[in-house]
């Protein structure tokens, strides 16, 4: 109930970041255009930088333990949303955007942040094999769902500044080396924004947002309940049935990262392979958009689920 | 030091960004923006957000006297010497005004922690109207100030906020205030991005032949610190009062901190020589990473 409690605020707290970048954008202050700066700087710097800083802990074999289990959870989750989603699509006529909006959370610059407020930064850690899935099928599976026509381009998943902050943190993981002291204040820094400079980058998008069409759909609404209740809602029933949270030490935790990655809003990059492949993007961005608004709401209601039922 | 190196390889990382074209050109503007309207702000209205203790109360009173003394004698130290060394506008914008906002608030919080950054904002508070009203007077002594422009300048509403809710001993709600630290926190990162774009955009061939950029840039980092050194110990200040020593550190940071970055950008709106300005700026950045330990060092061996 408490972390339910906190989970609500930081969320809240989260929301008046967006709700300044909103601001910057209609008060003239900010451009719309500009949102691609701030996306650029945290997809390339700030996110690479959280990502290496995360890893910057004293190595031990329960954090490897709490990292193999996340990978596993993270595998298994996907491949579940992946294989629901087929059956889904038929009956109800689920189009590409639709497809990807149920499967991709928002893992990233929402999780981050909020496990670091949640949870502390030795966390943070444990939303890396979630993220790394998950930009790996972005990149395949979710670009094939939006753009059936796309090549694939492998390198590009390789140079993605995320997977090769990932790597380095590894290396530097496993071998226990440290940054210098000056470097590793540097990016502890740089990292530190994740939060703000993601919520102002959403804000500011939704300030181009058509809110008329936003509210309109009913099958928006069912599209974005599914991503925030449905789909956590099997992750919380499947580690019920497992009953791993109770004969495995510290897995309640870890898999509680994995939980909040599970429920967080539609990813941004959906509305950016959208954009970038031709597909519908304004409907990728408005289920984004309705999505953030009702996870304020969902993800502290499924949290709750969450600590009842493991 | 290790804190301005850190804060220099920030401004690096800026760098590359805008080289490798991971950041488009004009990125700084956006940047710039940013930090104006959204996070100085929050910056100035956490600063405020402390205990109004009796000592918070002398050390405000200290810096802001600290602040007006210094910045007085400065405007009549390059009055004086303006006419045998021929100053323009724009040299003396650069002597006077110094980037004592996005650089040396993350200085502040990283050395001595973030309750201390209200003593940098008494500095702030003094010099952001002298630097709206004079300093466009130089450029142009026929334009008119206007006031009310300077009244909406979102950093000195925000001071004027946080002075308020510091007064009233008002805090902000759990939510807002957690907003508000957390977007404080990306001063120094965004503001190190913003000063490595622009370096990026720079052009240095500018700097090269120019003896009298490094001159003002000299001035401003060696020769301007260390008449508020001179002054402080002339004062004998920080021996009898108790805290003085670290508040006026802070006077004496935002006193040796490179030239304003709004040097550049006022010049640039009011008709002076922008690029120059702002190849001061970045020369003076760049050459602060060696003075400003120094002066700091000097602080205290005289202070």
């Amino acid at each position: 109930m408490e972390l339910s409690y906190l989970l609500m605020q930081s969320i809240l707290s989260m929301a008046v970041m967006v709700l300044m970048g909103w601001a910057g954008v209609k008060s003239g202050v900010l451009k719309l255009e500009d949102s691609r700066v701030v996306a650029a700087l945290s997809l390339y710097i700030v996110c690479p930088c959280m990502m290496l800083s995360a890893f910057q802990v004293e190595f031990s074999p329960q954090k490897l333990q709490g990292l193999l289990l996340a990978l596993a959870a993270a595998i298994l989750i996907h491949g579940v949303y992946i294989l629901f989603t087929l059956l889904l699509a038929g009956p109800f006529g689920l189009d590409g955007v639709e497809k990807g909006s149920l499967i991709y959370s928002n893992s990233g610059n929402l999780i981050i942040p909020l496990v670091t407020s949640l949870l502390g930064k030795e966390y943070v850690l444990f939303t890396s094999p979630f993220l790394t899935v998950q930009i790996i099928l972005s990149w395949t599976h979710c670009v094939k769902l939006v753009c059936p026509s796309a090549r694939l381009d492998l390198w590009k998943i390789l140079k993605n500044p995320n997977i090769l902050a990932t790597l380095a943190g590894m290396v530097l993981f496993f071998g226990q080396l440290r940054l210098p002291g000056v470097v590793a204040s540097a990016v502890d820094s740089v990292g530190a924004c994740v939060g703000p400079l993601g919520m102002f980058s959403i804000g500011m998008l939704m300030a181009g947002a058509d809110w008329g069409r936003v509210f309109r759909s009913k099958r928006n609404y069912a599209i974005v309940l599914g991503r925030l209740v449905l789909y956590p809602a099997l992750f919380a029933v499947l580690v019920c049935l497992s009953r791993i949270t109770f004969w495995m030490e510290g897995a309640r935790q870890v898999l509680l990262v994995t939980m909040l990655a599970a429920c967080a809003p539609v990813a941004v990059t959906i509305s950016q392979m959208a954009d970038l492949f031709g597909a519908d993007s304004r409907k990728a961005g408005v289920l984004n958009v309705l999505s953030v608004v009702f996870s304020i709401l969902t993800m502290p209601l499924l949290v709750m689920l969450y600590q009842t039922i493991c | 030091m290790e804190n301005i190196l850190s804060m220099a390889f920030m401004a690096l990382v800026g760098w590359m960004a805008a080289k490798t074209g991971v950041i488009r050109p004009g990125g700084a503007t956006v940047l710039s923006a940013f930090c104006l309207y959204i996070i100085c702000p929050c910056v100035n209205i956490v600063a405020f957000q402390v205990d109004r203790g009796p000592d918070t109360q002398t050390g405000l009173l200290v810096t802001l006297v600290a602040a007006v003394g210094i910045q007085g004698l400065y405007l009549l130290v390059t009055t004086l010497l303006a006419k045998p060394f021929r100053l323009d506008a724009v040299e003396q914008g650069s002597l006077i005004y110094s980037n004592a906002g996005n650089l040396i608030v993350p200085l502040v919080t990283a050395m001595l922690g973030r309750e201390k950054i209200l003593y940098a904002c008494a500095f702030r508070v003094i010099q952001i109207p002298l630097m709206w009203t004079h300093y466009p007077w130089l450029l142009n002594p026929k334009a008119k100030t206007d006031w009310l422009k300077l009244l909406r300048n979102p950093n000195i509403l925000s001071v004027g906020a946080g002075l308020f809710l510091f007064f009233s001993g008002l805090r902000l709600p759990g939510v807002v205030s957690g907003a508000v630290e957390s977007i404080s926190d990306c001063m120094g990162p965004v503001s190190m991005f913003n000063i490595g774009l622009l370096m990026a955009e720079i052009d240095w061939s500018l700097l090269l032949g120019s003896v009298r950029s490094w001159l003002i840039a000299l001035g401003r980092l060696v020769a301007y610190p260390m008449l508020f050194i001179l002054f402080t110990a002339a004062t004998g200040v920080t021996a009898r009062l108790p805290g003085a020593q670290e508040w006026l550190l802070i006077t004496l940071l935002a006193c040796s901190a490179p030239v304003a970055v709004n040097v550049a950008q006022i010049a640039e709106v009011s008709g002076g020589d922008g690029p120059r300005a702002g190849a001061v700026v970045a020369l003076s950045t760049l050459l602060s990473i060696v003075t400003m330990p120094l002066m700091a060092l000097l602080y205290q061996m005289f202070c």
